[in-house]
């Protein structure tokens, strides 16, 4: 009886498809998955190409390649395949407690803390960093360990908050995948707990790789990424409504083609900026200036991928030379800041170098810190050396025993770990891993 | 067609005895059974540790001697043991024969429950891996099995070993057709495979059928993809078994034939 409502229900089916099986599927409504797996957004959208009547194909040179969205779905293309469901449940999150301000000392190091609901939506106005944001896919809630390291940088972040910024500029090192980006991110989140004006840069790389177009500026030899700055600009706006609603302008400011009172507030004179992409730099410019002069808000400046503000960028100049990260005025604000030629009366620059792409690494950078030494006779760059001084370098290590039991426990409530949880394994796990926190999640994970 | 298929039975206890290890399922998937909160109890179809035989000491031999004696008749192997427990009785001096046959074999390292799922250790885990792995490249092909199974877990939120081995069972086929030839005429006859053979010709099944995915661009991603498919019931793979057992049961008759 199915058969006979499905003949004559079909929609407009061309004389190969008019199956029974096609006939069947193309009866089922949409939304049949009752979990939402990966598979149901794909096959959602196929089934929406298929409920459409298929138009004769015009011959002409040009055929679209349809993508055979049938193949990219597990549960098979229009719904009528069932998900076994023995094996699809619904994602359990992991209880954590919320990692606020009081809860990063000693006794907390080995606990794994989640990040406070009112930081979230700021923190997802910025992208995590790459491989971090792989665990915190596998695992909800996004959570980190309290590490030793941990607690005594932010034991100096909180002796900061009264002093200038260019007393306390900070850079993470370490190995490749030993913890960098996620303390700087706890640092980031335990700073807008505390009620800090953040900017966050998850990303530097992607500054200085071209992927932002780039305008001279009249009468310099620097450029401008209007489009960089806008961005930024909205980001910031986003991740501090609360705290910038307070601040107001101190001056009367040009900004582009617009002029700004004195007394606006700074949300308004950023949103300035995030209508008009070629006002944002000069937004950007009295934003700083502003959040320096003030001394009520402490401002975190944070900024990852911090080896690539130390190398020639991928930008090309008029002669096709590539050029210092010191001709774009967007990175060149950040760098005074980093340097210490600017500072902000209350706050800090807490950086992080990161090991993911080759092209990045900075060898002015390492030197500058401490951590390589090289041969007197290699010739490093001389404008790039000046920006590097004084920045100081906070080694973070691999984990502790404690932090690795810690993170372990975390894993396995997560269900990542499927083996019998004991004490060998555990040791095997941290044993081969060395401790190094990407491994370690690499071994508890895939098992390799 | 009853009497055929006894006689298949008997003809493939005979091809039995190559198996390295018997099935590693307790049950089969088709079987009925109640396996409550798979994912959190990890326990049940692991193939069991296999328990390395004890090296027999001195003392154990005495035990073992004159209970073995009277049974079994008097060979070599039990005049030494004897000599033995009569050396080992006295306990004055250290044996004259010192032990070296104990140490003649390496101790069997058994699969214990912590790496139940390890790449290396668990058979079918690693025969996967083998299957995927083309010119040496082990450690890609770990890499990918690894990554599979993790993008197996990211869509499911249940085990992927316990997904792999339902995948592995549902699209492996009983029977293959040999080919012989009888005066002129070449007849397919359906012979049993062994354990090992089956896994692998459902292995080669999927990973051709993970190949056709086109919507899927990383080798993880489309392999994830295709055991979850084998799992819902709708693969390339379960086609080709299918249809393998279509062909084994219409040639059926040739089965009874000798060659």
């Amino acid at each position: 009886m199915a058969h006979r409502a499905a003949f004559q229900m079909t929609p407009l089916l061309n004389r190969s498809s008019m199956t029974l099986t096609s006939r069947v599927r193309a009866m089922v409504p949409a939304q049949y998955a009752n979990y939402v797996t990966a598979s149901a957004v794909v096959y959602a959208g196929g089934k929406a190409r298929k409920a459409a009547p298929k138009v004769k194909q015009q011959s002409n040179s040009f055929r679209r390649k349809k993508a055979e969205d049938e193949d990219k779905s597990e549960g098979g293309s229009g719904g009528a395949a069932r998900l076994n469901e023995k094996y699809y449940k619904p994602p359990t999150p992991v209880k954590v407690e919320e990692f606020i301000p009081s809860s990063a000392t000693k006794e907390n190091v080995g606990k794994v803390l989640g990040f406070p609901t009112n930081v979230i939506p700021a923190l997802s106005q910025t992208a995590y960093p790459t491989l971090l944001s792989e665990q915190f896919d596998l695992i909800k809630p996004a959570a980190l360990v309290v590490r030793e390291s941990t607690v005594n940088l932010l034991e100096k972040i909180d002796a900061s908050m009264k002093t200038p910024s260019s007393q306390t500029r900070l850079v993470l090192t370490g190995d490749s995948g030993s913890g960098k980006s996620a303390m700087l991110l706890q640092t980031v989140s335990h700073c807008l707990s505390a009620g800090w004006a953040v900017i966050y840069i998850p990303r530097a790389s992607t500054w200085m790789n071209s992927s932002y177009a780039y305008n001279t500026v009249p009468q310099s030899t620097s450029f401008v990424q209007p489009l960089l700055a806008s961005t930024l600009v909205g980001q910031i706006h986003n991740v501090n409504k609360s705290v910038l609603s307070k601040l107001v302008t101190s001056e009367k400011a040009k900004v582009g083609r617009h002029d700004v009172e004195k007394g606006t507030s700074l949300s308004a004179l950023l949103e300035v900026g995030v209508k008009d992409q070629f006002a944002a730099q000069d937004v950007m410019e009295v934003f700083m200036k502003e959040m320096g002069a003030q001394k009520e808000i402490p401002t975190l400046i944070a900024v990852d991928e911090i080896n690539s503000f130390f190398r020639p960028t991928q930008y090309l100049r008029q002669d096709g030379k590539e050029m210092d990260p010191e001709h774009l005025k967007l990175p060149k604000l950040f760098l005074n800041y980093i340097s210490g030629k600017s500072s902000l009366n209350n706050g800090a620059v807490v950086a992080a170098t990161s090991d993911s792409l080759m092209i990045n690494k900075s060898e002015v950078l390492e030197v500058a810190l401490g951590t390589k030494v090289v041969s007197p006779y290699k010739s490093l760059s001389q404008t790039i050396m000046p920006w590097a001084t004084g920045l100081t370098a906070v080694q973070v290590p691999n984990y502790t025993r404690e932090e690795a039991k810690g993170v372990f426990d975390y894993y396995k409530k997560g269900n990542i770990i499927f083996d019998a949880a004991s004490e060998p394994l555990f040791l095997n796990k941290f044993i081969t891993s060395n401790g190094n926190p990407r491994k370690f999640f690499t071994a508890c994970a895939k098992g390799i | 067609m009853l009497r055929s298929f006894s006689r298949l039975a008997v003809s493939s206890l005979r091809y039995q005895p190559s198996t390295m290890a018997a099935s590693f399922h307790t049950a089969r998937i088709n079987a009925v059974s109640a396996s409550a909160n798979a994912a959190t109890s990890p326990s049940t179809p692991l193939p069991p540790p296999m328990t390395s035989t004890p090296t027999p000491t001195p003392s154990k031999s005495v035990s073992t001697a004159p209970a073995s004696t009277p049974s079994s008749p008097s060979s070599l192997a039990d005049t030494t043991t004897t000599t033995s427990t009569s050396s080992s009785t006295s306990d004055e001096t250290p044996l004259v024969d010192a032990p070296v046959s104990e140490k003649a074999f390496a101790d069997f390292v058994p699969v214990s429950t912590e790496q139940a799922r390890s790449l290396k250790a668990n058979p079918i885990l690693s025969q996967l891996v083998n299957t995927i792995m083309k010119d040496g490249k082990k450690a890609r092909a770990q890499r990918f099995v690894a990554d599979a199974l993790l993008e197996i877990r990211a869509r499911t939120q249940s085990d992927p070993y316990h997904v792999v081995l339902d995948a592995l069972e549902l699209a492996s086929p009983i029977l293959k057709l040999t080919a012989t030839k009888k005066g002129s005429k070449v007849l397919q006859v359906p012979t049993p495979m062994t354990e090992r053979q089956r896994r692998r010709r459902a292995i080669v099944w999927i990973l051709e059928a993970s190949d056709k995915r086109k919507g899927e661009k990383m080798f993880k991603d489309r392999l994830a993809s295709e055991f979850l498919a084998v799992v819902n019931g709708n693969s390339g793979a379960l086609v080709k078994k299918n249809q393998q057992h279509k062909m084994a049961l219409a040639n059926r008759a040739n089965a009874a034939l000798k060659y």
